[in-house]
């Protein structure tokens, strides 16, 4: 298989898209409903929090360099306690695929599409992302490349045309929750999407250069744009509002008008969603086919990205009967769960590595 | 589910004949056989209304653990 590479800026935006990709639509409302008008401060919080946690992951990556986590798993722990970590994280990067599919189903068949069964929108898009999976992850870096210019010229403009609604008065009273609050409740964003991008330290390996400075600005950029959204949808909803709104965003998008004659343009931010999802999507299946192929040192991504296919579309469906049960796991348990694959495993290999780095020094230098 | 698993069975049965023909190694085999025999297990449950929930034993754990 021929060696594959991507750029820094590739990575970059990658970082970007993983980390906004669902969350930029579904922690809006949450984040609101649990500190309301303070809510802006929470995605800063957890970011602040998520880029030192990234620095761990670096940390790795520097000890072990030009392999991804599996391959680190199999290096530092050995062969049978490591091919265990490494199946652990094979199974999250599954499990974070069927998420990702899960929160487009929902959408779409809550939103748009009521009377289409939501295994059909599963399978429609799993497909579209197992040719890109098998493409490789150049495919996915130039398909990220080439569509994050325009999600971001359409949010821009939604940015600054709701402006007319906006109203200071809907910030007041202002930093009225106190630090500990904010700490806990920053707890279930750290989770999900901060944690949740261990993910992309799958593509390391191929990232050509500025792989740190990538990592720590994707980073950054999603933090800022996170709780731009959330300033933004507070200002034009309030915070009462839009803590009883699952989707906020699409609320405001539905509610623009544009020099009295253009309006409804929910379709375009359905457009801007899709393509984040998609892009989420790629990412973390094409972990899972990486993660796979790696364990079992295998030439070929094909034949491991078709039965994915079913198999993510089956545990999307699985994970829980409703949207409600979605929010109620990831409020009481996504920050413990994705501690253990962002923060507890990353720092065991680290350990691990360190270990066997002076091990190996010691034996050198013994004559 | 009789149509789901028909279909499932001849779409194995003609990627294994694929194989066989390509003379692809034993370890391709054997992955694409375990993946898609989990795909498989996942879907049937779904069909028999029993659903196989990973957030349901996760949260037992932790719940079980303390957390």
């Amino acid at each position: 298989m021929v060696k594959e590479h991507i750029s820094g800026w590739q990575f970059y935006l990658l970082t970007v898209n993983y980390a906004l990709g669902t969350a930029f639509f579904i922690r809006p409302g949450s984040v609101i409903s649990s500190t309301k008008q303070d809510g802006w401060i929470i995605p800063l919080v957890a970011g602040a929090f998520a880029i030192v946690i990234a620095c761990l992951w670096l940390l790795l990556s520097n000890a072990n360099p030009e392999l991804s986590i599996v391959q680190i798993a199999l290096a530092a722990a050995g062969k049978p306690i490591g091919g265990l970590i490494a199946i652990v994280y094979i199974w999250y990067f599954i499990q974070t695929a069927s998420w990702v599919t899960r929160n487009l189903g929902d959408f779409m068949k809550t939103i748009l599409m009521p009377n289409t069964p939501i295994s059909v929108f599963h399978i429609m898009f799993l497909v579209i992302a197992c040719y890109a999976v098998i493409r490789g992850v150049e495919t996915i870096a130039r398909t990220s490349e080439f569509l994050t210019p325009f999600v971001l010229l359409v949010l821009f403009v939604i940015y600054i045309s709701a402006l007319n609604e906006w109203n200071w008065e809907r910030f007041e009273p202002m930093f009225q929750a106190s630090f500990m609050k904010l700490i806990k409740d920053s707890a279930p964003v750290i989770g999900f999407p901060y944690l949740e991008t261990v993910t992309i330290m799958m593509l390391a390996p191929y990232v050509k250069t500025r792989l740190k400075s990538s990592l720590l600005l994707g980073l950054a950029t999603a933090t800022l744009l996170l709780s731009g959204i959330v300033f933004v949808t507070i200002g034009v909803l309030g915070a009462a509002r839009s803590s009883h709104l699952l989707y906020p965003l699409y609320t405001i998008v539905e509610e623009l008008r544009i020099a009295e004659f253009i309006e409804h343009l929910e379709s375009t931010i359905v457009i801007v969603w899709l393509i984040w999802i998609f892009l989420k999507l790629c990412i973390a299946y094409y972990c899972a086919v990486e993660g796979i192929r790696q364990l079992f040192q295998m030439k070929e991504r094909t034949w491991i990205a078709i039965p994915l296919v079913l198999l993510i579309s089956g545990i999307a469906i699985s994970l829980n009967d409703n949207v409600v049960e979605n929010i109620d796991w990831d409020r009481k348990y996504i920050f413990a769960y994705s501690c253990l694959f962002g923060i507890v495993l990353p720092l065991l290999l680290l350990v691990l590595s360190w270990i066997r780095q002076r091990t190996r020094k010691g034996k050198e230098a013994s004559p | 589910m009789i149509r789901f698993i028909l279909l499932f069975s001849l779409a194995f049965a003609g990627v294994i004949v694929f194989f066989i023909h390509r003379k692809k190694t034993i370890k391709d085999v054997i992955v694409f056989v375990v993946l898609s025999l989990f795909s498989l297990i996942i879907w049937i449950d779904i069909m028999k209304e029993h659903h196989f929930n990973p957030n349901l034993w996760i949260s037992w754990m932790f719940d079980w653990v303390g957390f």
